[in-house]
């Protein structure tokens, strides 16, 4: 993975979508159709390229990460890598009407266990407002609501606080779902209560690893094996790339680094 | 039950898909929280929701993973129930980006239950009632602590005393030492933590050689705080693992086989939360997210 660039987060604190970014993975600019999930797949240079699809009945999983940043205003950072299963792009935060979704469902996590809504800023929001998710939940439950609250925010930070008071640099990566759902299978419609101004994208993820950046130049290093007890799983097909957050906020470096898979 | 060797736990959590992660994320609440003192996350925004202690009064309130409380599902998923398996935590990570968040410790709890309503105005004995059906045998391990949730709590010293049944089935017994709780306290602050005279925590202290708790008869104050209305809950908890978190955007990490050798196991029902103390004076709306990885086999 090579990197030329990441978003600014604004505020330190704040998290950021590293597909939205130049570089290797190519810059990710959520492409799709308004109103209708778009499926992400993974392939070429769009997503962190994870090698042939196994054979039939092997499992392929991460077995080592490797990041380094350039510049010492990205560190210390804690990233995360996700698998991105599609996004609902184009959702208008100026309207206040009900924003309607369709979806064609899932190719991967298809039950949605685990899956969570993460809102990319993909135009300039400029005010605050509240916005109210009704989904499906991964016990195939519909009309479930979240609520999270958007404030001003760059392209690529992802525009998401659980408090209505939380301001720059108290945002959260995933909206919080409804009592304890365990996740989401589809978004069915976006309701804002005022016009916070700008797109997002509400981007359906699959967590699978977080890796801690200390310091800049310093390479950070994991084995998820040996480190943190656990084999991340990829399924074929999967789109994946970093958030991060970072305790600088003027944030915009060369990452690189790499990921190594093995299956079997 | 659990694993026998590493191949059959990667052949577990990779063929056989044994595995849960949970992402979660926490943010206080409007006031700033005060160093040296420890605050239950169940109570706070976020995912999972925030717990806001229904029940009738005095009467024991079960919580488990799937129901929560009754009314809210407050605690960490881990995967749902996997009897004849066992569950372990694997590994737990947690970050804030707030320089007042830090240096703080995160304890994950296994929150068994609570009575609610305890007024912290009354000074005569609060009969509890209920029985609770423990997830550990005999109550071992499990610990007591009290915070207020409702009302406002006054400025009048009070002090804190439970009879309870112990781990062998002993009744009657109480605190072994003074313990203050703290005036004026703020939900979710567990009020009789702190750096004060005779403030402890996160858990009330046990009678000499007691190390579990299987029930609690009633709660006593010393005086009354003379607040509006405070209401405080008396939960029922098992500690599991603790978690440092050193610098602001460093994320802590702690890989409970390789670098802790534990695997803290989780039982059926396991009702998740984490406890927070705070070595700053941590802000208003400070957030707080972390993951946690379960494996079982």
């Amino acid at each position: 993975m090579h990197k030329t660039t990441s978003p600014v987060l604004g505020s330190a604190a704040n998290w950021a979508d590293g597909s939205v970014g130049a570089g290797i993975p190519r810059y990710n600019a959520y492409v799709g159709t308004q109103g209708e999930f778009t499926a992400l797949t993974g392939s070429g240079n769009f997503g962190l390229y994870t090698g042939p699809a196994p054979a039939s009945g092997e499992d392929k999983v991460i077995i080592d990460v490797q990041l380094q940043c350039s510049t010492s205003t990205m560190a210390p950072s804690y990233y995360m890598l996700l698998d991105y299963l599609g996004h609902y792009g184009l959702i208008d935060c100026d309207s206040t009407d009900q924003q309607d979704q369709t979806s064609t469902g899932l190719t991967r996590y298809t039950d949605g266990a685990g899956v969570q809504i993460m809102p990319v800023c993909t135009v300039p929001q400029t005010a605050t407002a509240t916005c109210t998710v009704s989904y499906t939940n991964q016990a195939g439950t519909s009309g479930r609501t979240a609520t999270f609250f958007v404030n001003a925010a760059n392209i690529g930070t992802i525009n998401c606080a659980a408090n209505a008071t939380a301001g720059a640099g108290q945002r959260t990566p995933f909206v919080p779902l409804a009592d304890n759902d365990g996740g989401v299978r589809s978004i069915e419609a976006v309701t804002f209560n005022a016009s916070a101004g700008g797109f997002l994208s509400l981007v359906l993820v699959k967590p699978l690893l977080q890796t801690i950046m200390r310091e800049s130049p310093t390479i950070s290093e994991k084995t998820p094996y040996r480190h943190n007890a656990m084999l991340p799983k990829v399924q074929p097909g999967a789109c994946l790339n970093y958030i991060y957050t970072s305790g600088q906020s003027a944030v915009s470096s060369v990452v690189r680094g790499h990921v190594t898979f093995a299956w079997g | 039950m659990g694993w026998s060797s590493h191949d059959d736990f990667i052949t577990e959590v990779t063929t056989n898909g044994k595995f849960w992660r949970n992402d979660w994320n926490k943010i206080t609440g409007a006031a700033a929280y005060t160093a040296g003192r420890w605050y239950d996350m169940s109570a706070l925004a976020g995912t999972p929701i925030a717990n806001a202690w229904p029940g009738t009064a005095l009467t024991y309130v079960a919580c488990d993973e799937s129901t929560g409380n009754g009314t809210q599902i407050f605690g960490l998923r881990h995967g749902g129930n996997v009897s004849t398996d066992t569950k372990h935590v694997l590994n737990v990570a947690a970050v804030t980006g707030v320089a007042t968040g830090v240096p703080s410790v995160l304890m994950l709890v296994d929150m068994c239950g609570y009575w609610n309503g305890i007024s912290l105005n009354s000074a005569v004995a609060q009969t509890l009632s209920g029985t609770p059906s423990l997830r550990y045998t005999n109550g071992v391990g499990v610990r007591a602590y009290m915070l207020p949730y409702s009302g406002t709590v006054g400025a009048t010293a009070h002090n804190v005393n439970i009879s309870y049944t112990d781990q062998d089935g002993n009744t009657g017994n109480t605190l072994p030492v003074t313990v203050a709780c703290t005036a004026s306290a703020i939900t979710p602050h567990i009020t009789h933590s702190g750096t004060a005279a005779n403030n402890y925590g996160p858990f009330l202290p046990l009678a000499n050689g007691d190390y579990g708790i299987r029930n609690v008869a009633s709660v006593t104050m010393s005086a009354s705080s003379v607040g509006t209305s405070p209401l405080a809950a008396l939960v029922l908890a098992r500690p599991i693992l603790t978690l440092p978190l050193t610098t602001v955007s460093v994320g802590a990490e702690r890989d409970l086989m390789n670098q802790l050798p534990s695997l803290p196991k989780i039982p059926d029902g396991a009702c998740l939360t984490w406890l927070l103390f705070s070595g700053a004076a941590v802000a208003a709306s400070t957030n707080f997210y972390g993951s946690v990885d379960f494996g079982w086999g």
